[in-house]
């Protein structure tokens, strides 16, 4: 697999030398690469998936059952990765561990420490930043996950067979090989989404555990959004003293019921294909939706909030959009913010598509 | 120093820049440059856009002002080699990608989001389009992607393009100078969120990700995500 990186790298070295002698073109004739873009779409990074395949599915609006004809399924994904993908959602649930990661994105890169393990049957996760401000999470939850959750990176359970099909009307699983990440061997994963409504997903999984040593969010183009990787991986028992807090002000988030089912006046009129609802939750000044194809998530948020959030556009950080907007009822204006790692257009939509109930 | 050698040498800046090669030095002679001549300013424009073609990137159409907004964004830096007071502006700008090499200190110091508003949508399909509102003034700043990068080593002693990643050590927030007034009618302009709104961001997004961590997840990068939000202040 080495090999391939190298090839890999010299691929990209001479695109790079293409690109000066294309960049002399550009200049003599600026008004002529319009024409030439598109050709460029092919000249891909080797890991990188051009975003939706060919087989881009069903106009906006489908029913779900009609998104992707079976034809148009591949003929589930083979078996070996669906395999994969069951040894990963035992191993992110039931695996003590504790390792290096580097978090890039935006440009940034961040390193930290994680671990990762069962007591009594609650899980217990501890993040902590290495780099920059410090700052370290630890959360405590029992095993339950949310009810959407029946895709291939549900924490907890098995793949179901439902699951697995309703996630494969969204993305379409491919098994790209092996590469050796922090001194592991990996086999690399790829969810490529059937449509433009949400970002794909690169994966590496041990192949010892199943576990996830890396993890590229890709949007359009092929570009990666965002990358966390491991660069060292301790499988043996964690002590209790690796689960305690290191800094003084460590936030401690209790995520023993994360998904809650209360009702709401907020409805989304559109969401995209294979989007469903997991959890609403009230919150002090508003309510929180949650929705899921089974791999991405996003989260609107409707809060009553002051003028100064008077705000309509979007933010961005890594892979994570968040795009506000306003909408008024009965002459009170309220605050619509749509939250997840989607696309931007995804997220201006779904925000635009908040409607109160009747 | 003759005109043509200072020009050829702006050039050469200006090449070094786009591979992301340029000193500092040269950093602020190109800004000068580019605010009192508009040849080296149009070449500049030039150079971003077909660096963007070949990263594969969409950009609008030359004639939809994507030129024009560059410029606009050059004439904003401007103040930052003459003044610092333009600081704000290039935080804005940072998060553009092409503009990555023109404001490191910048790059380094924002650790949070660029919020971005006001600016056309580039990058919608003319599909996507037809649903928005046509005069709606919605930032559509490419998102910053990360780039490839590859694992293995880069042999020593070859051409090895500058690091796209920062490695970033001093996490101290300059995020939110004053927020500028906003120059009416003017269509491409970048704002920096509030504090209000930076602070409403970090909420949301910090909430989204313990959320998520329960929903679809890849074992523990929500936490990444949600803990990563975390400043001092914020």
């Amino acid at each position: 697999m080495g090999e391939l990186g190298n090839r890999r790298g010299q691929v990209s070295r001479r695109i790079r030398k293409a690109n000066s002698v294309l960049l002399a073109l550009f200049l003599l004739a600026p008004a002529a690469y319009a024409q030439s873009a598109g050709g460029e779409q092919n000249v891909g990074e080797g890991a990188a998936p051009e975003s939706a395949g060919p087989e881009i599915v069903a106009p906006e609006g489908t029913p779900v059952g009609q998104v992707a004809p079976q034809s148009l399924l591949p003929q589930s994904a083979a078996p070996e990765v669906e395999q994969w993908l069951g040894k990963l959602a035992r191993a992110v649930s039931e695996l003590d561990y504790r390792g290096l990661v580097t978090f890039e994105h935006a440009g940034m890169l961040e390193t930290l420490q994680v671990v990762h393990a069962v007591r009594d049957g609650e899980q217990i996760e501890r993040v902590r930043y290495l780099s920059g401000e410090p700052r370290e999470l630890i959360s405590h939850g029992n095993s339950e996950n949310c009810e959407r959750t029946s895709g291939p990176m549900a924490r907890v359970g098995l793949w179901s067979r439902a699951g697995q099909q309703d996630v494969q009307r969204a993305y379409q699983f491919i098994l790209r090989g092996e590469e050796r990440i922090a001194d592991r061997d990996t086999v690399v994963i790829e969810a490529r989404p059937r449509d433009r409504h949400r970002l794909g997903l690169v994966v590496n999984l041990d192949r010892e555990t199943g576990l996830p040593l890396k993890t590229m969010l890709v949007g359009a183009q092929g570009r990666v959004l965002e990358r966390y990787q491991f660069v060292q991986l301790d499988l043996s028992p964690v002590q209790d003293s690796d689960l305690q807090p290191q800094s003084a002000d460590a936030r401690r988030i209790d995520n023993n019921n994360p998904c809650s089912t209360s009702q709401s006046r907020w409805q989304v009129s559109w969401l995209p294909d294979g989007f469903k609802p997991v959890s609403v939750k009230p919150l002090t000044d508003g309510d929180m939706l949650v929705f899921s194809d089974g791999l991405s998530v996003f989260t609107v948020f409707v809060q009553r909030l002051g003028p100064e959030l008077n705000f309509k556009g979007r933010a961005i950080r890594g892979a994570t959009v968040a795009y506000m907007d306003r909408i008024e009822v009965d002459g009170v204006s309220y605050t619509v913010t749509v939250v997840g790692e989607i696309p931007d257009i995804t997220a201006q939509r779904v925000a635009s598509a908040v409607t109160v109930e009747g | 120093m003759s005109h043509g050698n200072h020009h050829d040498r702006l050039n050469e800046s200006l090449s070094a820049l786009m591979d992301g090669e340029v000193s500092e030095l040269e950093l602020q002679r190109l800004l000068k440059a580019s605010s009192s001549s508009a040849e080296v300013s149009a070449r500049w424009s030039r150079y971003q856009l077909a660096a963007s073609v070949m990263r594969r990137e969409q950009v609008a159409p030359v004639d939809t002002g994507l030129a024009a907004s560059i410029s606009a964004a050059v004439e904003r830096e401007e103040p930052l080699a003459q003044s610092g007071g333009g600081a704000e502006a290039a935080d804005g700008l940072a998060n553009s990608r092409w503009w990555r090499p023109l404001s490191r200190g910048a790059v380094a110091a924002t650790v949070a989001f660029a919020a971005i508003l006001g600016v056309q949508q580039l990058q919608l399909s003319s599909a996507d389009r037809g649903v928005q509102s046509g005069g709606e003034l919605v930032a559509e700043v490419e998102r910053p992607a990360q780039q490839v990068v590859q694992s293995s080593p880069q042999p020593t002693g070859f051409y090895v393009p500058a690091p796209s990643t920062r490695s970033v050590s001093t996490a101290s927030p300059r995020l939110v100078p004053d927020s500028q007034p906003g120059v009416a009618g003017q269509a491409v302009i970048q704002q920096m969120p509030t504090p209000e709104l930076m602070r409403h961001l970090n909420r949301v997004m910090i909430q989204h990700s313990e959320q998520a961590a329960h929903v679809g997840s890849q074992g523990m990068v929500p936490f990444a995500r949600a803990t990563y939000g975390e400043q001092v202040g914020l």
